[in-house]
């Protein structure tokens, strides 16, 4: 017998054989939540319910404003006439014209949230000020626009440029606005050395994501950038990661280290495969992947026990790092990885 | 004659119902499923519940295999039949169920593999099975062997040979349910089936020195 068919076919039956039928508790589980759960796209029993309550509540709003409308003023005579009330008491609550509380006062200005200049998308010049992003090898990226009219003067840094030893390497240029997009042209070069690597890339604004985005062969093949404003971050994966186990516990991934690599070690404080209330750690190395949208992969290895050595596990993981965010998302599955990542995806936050 | 025009996945309900005639299962259970399915997607949850106990052990088994744990493959099974009531609305076509089941399945079992966390025992215990097993006849041996080598592989592999040789499903299906190229449902099926013939083919090699001192 042919040796590919052979293997086939015992997998073939031994899969058949092994399959056992779906246990009833899973079809009770799911005969007693569905009536509770919305389909997508249609009004379910909860949110059926919800909205006549709601509307209930509006007809009720409704009829009390149409009362207060064409019945208050008489009330509110007949109120002050049984409580005694002076002249005036009460009138303000249904005068025709705003009362002192409701207009602003003279010497109120625009809180800095409404102001236009800090929000891009009303301003009419989306980039001037200084935005960052992670560079390929998970070190931060800067640039700043600055000046008035049709150009800007562009300052480009790479804060620890491969093509410099991990030194600084910056580019001067001038920027042209385009619409929504600005046309940086210049020379860059390694802290102290001569300027002789030209740019010419085109940053464009997103308003949906107050994002600027770099084209995906800025740097060849690594897809887009994503670069956001404030505090320039100083390594997109370095530090530690605190998130919340499904137990409730509490787990830490550490990472340290520069270039496409980084140490990682990894802790969950009361791991449910050890024994109770003990502690499990690993440690390991990751190696930073491509960018997709807005992050970037690291797969991470890892080697681990419960505390004093028992029960010694692997793990091959990947994670991804939200530059918008600035999160560590995983471990992702395969179709995370092509997608977005599923609801049950944990998040890590710096710690 | 009934001429078999629907999806070949539709073969697994003529198995489902054993000892009826199979033009007649052929001929009428997917008519009945696809009303079910439209009947469910305008929000009538008996037409659910039925379309969940015919599709379930299908499911179930998907998920069994992918996960090899009984435990995570309930929470699968469970967790991807919400998911897909809730989503049988988009369902555009409802002669797609099987394939769009399918990959809600191997989604929910891979977000349990994920939530599960993915340590597994390091292999080098796995390679030391206990010495009883020594004992068990061929056919058990066998499928301690295919066992041993399914659980070393990793989930999204495992779900490419449970989709071609538990579902049945064509290289081309599977690229569709899992969302990835042919060629790389090809790979993953190469690679796996190439670990599980090293797996036996061990087995067999060890077995002359078996019952030896």
């Amino acid at each position: 017998m042919n040796p590919e068919h052979d293997i086939e076919s015992r997998v073939e039956r031994w899969l058949k054989a092994e399959a056992r039928p779906m246990p009833p508790q899973v079809l009770t589980a799911v005969r007693e939540v569905v009536p509770r759960t919305s389909q997508l796209g249609r009004p379910g029993p909860i949110a059926s319910e919800r909205w006549s309550r709601w509307y209930g509540r509006l007809g009720l709003l409704a009829a009390a404003a149409v009362l207060v409308i064409v019945a208050g003023p008489a009330a509110f005579d007949q109120l002050r006439t049984i409580l005694h009330w002076p002249d005036g008491v009460g009138q303000g609550v249904i005068a025709p014209s705003p009362s002192p509380a409701a207009s602003p006062p003279p010497s109120a200005s625009p809180s800095p949230a409404a102001s236009p200049t800090t929000s891009p998308s009303a301003s009419p010049d989306p980039f001037t000020g200084t935005w960052s992003t992670i560079d390929v090898d998970g070190s931060p990226m800067t640039i700043a626009f600055d000046g008035n009219g049709p150009t800007r003067n562009v300052v480009v840094e790479d804060l620890r440029a491969s093509t410099c030893a991990g030194e600084h390497h910056v580019t001067d240029g001038v920027g042209t606005i385009e619409g929504s997009s600005i046309r940086v042209v210049g020379r860059g070069g390694c802290a102290g050395r001569p300027k002789d690597l030209a740019l010419n890339v085109t940053w464009t604004y997103d308003p949906e994501a107050g994002t600027l985005r770099t084209p995906a062969d800025w740097v060849t093949g690594l897809g887009t950038f994503s670069w956001t404003r404030g505090p320039v971050k100083p390594d997109a994966f370095n530090g530690s990661w605190i998130a919340t186990d499904i137990d409730g516990s509490s787990m830490t991934l550490s990472l340290s280290g520069s270039g496409l690599t980084r140490d990682v070690s990894y802790v969950d404080d009361r791991a449910l495969d050890c024994s109770p209330g003990a502690a499990f750690s690993a440690q390991g190395s990751g190696t930073i992947g491509s960018v997709v949208g807005d992050g970037r992969f690291i797969s991470v290895s890892l080697h681990g026990s419960c505390a004093g050595g028992a029960s010694p596990k692997d793990s091959v993981e990947k994670y991804k790092y939200d530059y918008v965010t600035d999160t560590l998302i995983g471990p992702l599955t395969p179709l995370d990885i092509g997608g977005d990542p599923l609801p049950q995806t944990v998040t890590w936050r710096r710690g | 004659m009934v001429v078999l025009a629907t999806p070949p996945w539709n073969r697994e309900d003529a198995l489902v119902l054993r000892g009826v005639s199979i033009q007649a299962t052929v001929s009428w259970v997917p008519e009945l499923e696809r009303q079910l399915v439209e009947r469910a997607q305008r929000g009538d949850e008996e037409a659910f519940h039925e379309l969940a106990t015919r599709v379930g052990d299908r499911l179930f088994g998907l998920a069994q295999h992918i996960l090899r744990d009984p435990e995570a493959a309930e929470d699968a099974a469970q967790q991807a039949l919400l998911d897909i009531w809730r989503k049988l609305p988009r369902l555009n076509d409802p002669d797609r169920f099987g394939a769009w089941s399918y990959r809600i399945v191997v989604r929910a079992a891979y977000a349990e593999a994920s939530r599960r966390r993915r340590w597994f025992v390091t292999p080098a215990f796995l390679a030391n099975p206990p010495s009883a097993e020594h004992d068990h006849a061929r056919a058990v041996a066998d499928r301690d062997q295919l066992e041993r080598g399914f659980h070393r592989l990793s989930v999204e592999h495992r779900a490419v040979v449970a989709l071609k040789y538990f579902a049945d499903r064509t290289d081309d299906q599977i690229a569709e349910i899992l969302e990835i190229p042919v060629g790389t449902v090809r790979s993953r099926l190469h690679h796996s089936l190439r670990r599980l013939r090293a797996e036996l083919d061990a087995d067999a090699r060890s077995e002359p020195a078996r019952g030896m001192p």
